[in-house]
């Protein structure tokens, strides 16, 4: 269960976040969506532990959680296998179990024997963005937190890597806090769908989908999207007419 | 163990690449010849006979004591530096204080000149081995610190992040992240220390020794025997030579093969 409640940010004397109060029980995903600059990015690092909290409660009690950044963020002298790697060799697993492990998640994500030999300046950006998502599920996590994964994907390779996530999710109940910009991607894999505004950043709607995420198809999406359009605090909230 | 090999595996061909740098090197050598017959083997000795000299010197056995004595202090010097200044600049880059408060004491420190160290040395350690190793040691320092800072000081903020997220332990932030990064401006810091050592050490050795290849200098020197200067001379230069191109370069090549694949 990962909870937060009156959660508020802000940088020197710019408050970025505000009264946010969310809650991500095992097995959901939660969608935060809302226009660039709104402190999502902001909210993402406080769960991950990446910032100190200032005013508020955060309670995180997963006790495997993994990220996937905006950019794959791989470590250049790794190769891609050792990049998925990197998770498994902190824990301290031995070192033919976790190349085991990374192959196969390599091939999982549809990088073969080839790429995984590869250096990540060597890949495409596609096939960097699978070796990220590879590098996260590897480790077998109870809580995904995911920063615009996709968004510089074609939409063949985001349809793709959609099915991965959700049957990985789906298998191992994984609770999935994802942060996205595109409000098909949220129909398309949320549970919830929370809309935030900007300045100071805050939520402002809350959507929820009760059609499970396997069982969306194209025109479902369309539709709900277009559904979600047309609540009010949404299009204020992007500064649509 | 595979980085040995592929050291020994690369010499060949790297070599093989080396054609144009001897070409421009025969052309030096042409213009010292031009020289010397302009001027007279007094003034300048043609190639042939330095190097006649210097084969005299290394056959008859002369030449190695002297240069296993002074390769002995450049390298203590050398690796002093290397070891202090790579951790202290490691350390200093990961503090946004500590390096704002180094720069100043680095210009300090580098802009010394080694002879005033030299001289301060002289003092406090005499005509023993002290003497030559302190000097090289403290005019390589600040070039390896300043190489280890500017490294640790712009490893990307993003793969930190990542690190701190995957719950890197130490071991593997020092050996997966900081070093492979620091490694690419450790390395020229690394030859360059390299190049500053052996001139700063034949320099302490002149003037404060009595052996070593500063020492066989000031001692040719002494017998107006000009010959004898160059070869040393062209000791010195050769075998820095070596040690960078041989040595250095490929494994620099090696470590940094994830640069180069395309």
């Amino acid at each position: 269960m990962l909870h937060l409640s009156g959660v508020a940010h802000a940088y020197a004397l710019r408050t970025v976040l505000e009264d946010i109060t969310l809650e991500l029980p095992p097995g959901r995903i939660l969608a935060l969506v809302g226009p660039s600059g709104c402190g999502k990015t902001t909210l993402l690092h406080l769960c991950a532990g990446l910032l100190t909290l200032q005013t508020g409660t955060l309670e995180n009690r997963y006790t495997r959680p993994a990220v996937m950044f905006q950019q794959p963020r791989l470590l250049p002298w790794k190769t891609t296998r050792d990049n998925i790697a990197l998770g498994l060799k902190a824990a301290g697993l031995p070192r033919a179990e976790w190349q085991l492990r990374a192959q196969a998640m390599g091939h999982a994500v549809g990088l073969d024997a080839a790429a995984l030999d590869q250096f990540p300046h060597q890949l495409s950006g596609g096939m960097q963005s699978r070796a990220a998502l590879a590098r996260a599920l590897v480790l077998e996590p109870d809580l995904l937190l995911m920063d615009e994964p996709f968004s510089a994907l074609d939409i063949g390779l985001k349809a793709q890597l959609y099915r991965l996530l959700l049957e990985h999710q789906n298998a191992r109940n994984v609770a999935v806090l994802i942060i996205t910009h595109d409000l098909m991607e949220a129909v398309r894999l949320a549970d919830t769908i929370l809309v935030m505004a900007a300045d100071p950043g805050r939520i402002v709607h809350r959507f929820a989908l009760d059609t499970p995420a396997a069982a969306r198809n194209d025109d479902f999406v369309h539709a709900t999207t277009a559904q979600f359009l047309h609540a009010p605090d949404v299009r204020a909230s992007f500064g649509l007419p | 163990m595979t980085l040995l090999k592929n050291w020994l595996a690369g010499i060949p061909a790297y070599l093989w690449s080396g054609w144009g740098a001897l070409a421009s090197l025969a052309l030096l050598l042409a213009a010292w010849e031009g020289v010397s017959l302009a001027y007279g083997a007094l003034i300048l000795p043609d190639p042939a006979a330095t190097f006649g000299k210097l084969l005299d010197l290394f056959i008859s056995g002369a030449a190695w004591p002297e240069l296993a004595i002074t390769a002995r202090r450049a390298m203590s010097g050398l690796l002093l530096a290397i070891l202090v200044g790579s951790a202290l600049g490691m350390a200093a880059g990961l503090s946004p204080t500590a390096s704002m408060m180094a720069r100043p004491i680095v210009t300090v420190v580098l802009g010394t000149p080694p002879i005033a160290w030299l001289v301060l040395a002289m003092l406090w350690f005499g005509a023993n081995d002290g003497t030559p190793v302190f000097t090289v040691f403290i005019a390589c320092l600040p070039v390896v610190f300043v190489g280890a800072l500017q490294g640790t000081r712009t490893l990307d903020r993003h793969l930190k992040d990542m690190a701190t997220v995957f719950r890197l332990p130490w071991r593997m932030k020092l050996f997966d992240l900081y070093l492979p990064h620091v490694v690419s401006y450790l390395f020229p810091a690394w030859i360059n220390a390299l190049g500053t050592s052996w001139k700063v050490v034949v320099m302490a050795e002149l003037l404060s020794s009595s052996n070593g290849i500063g020492a066989a200098l000031a001692v040719s020197r002494s017998h107006l025997d000009m010959e004898a200067t160059l070869a040393w001379v062209v000791t010195v230069v050769l075998t820095l030579l070596a040690v960078e191109y041989l040595l250095l370069e490929p494994i620099k090549r090696e470590v940094e093969r994830w640069r180069e694949v395309t």
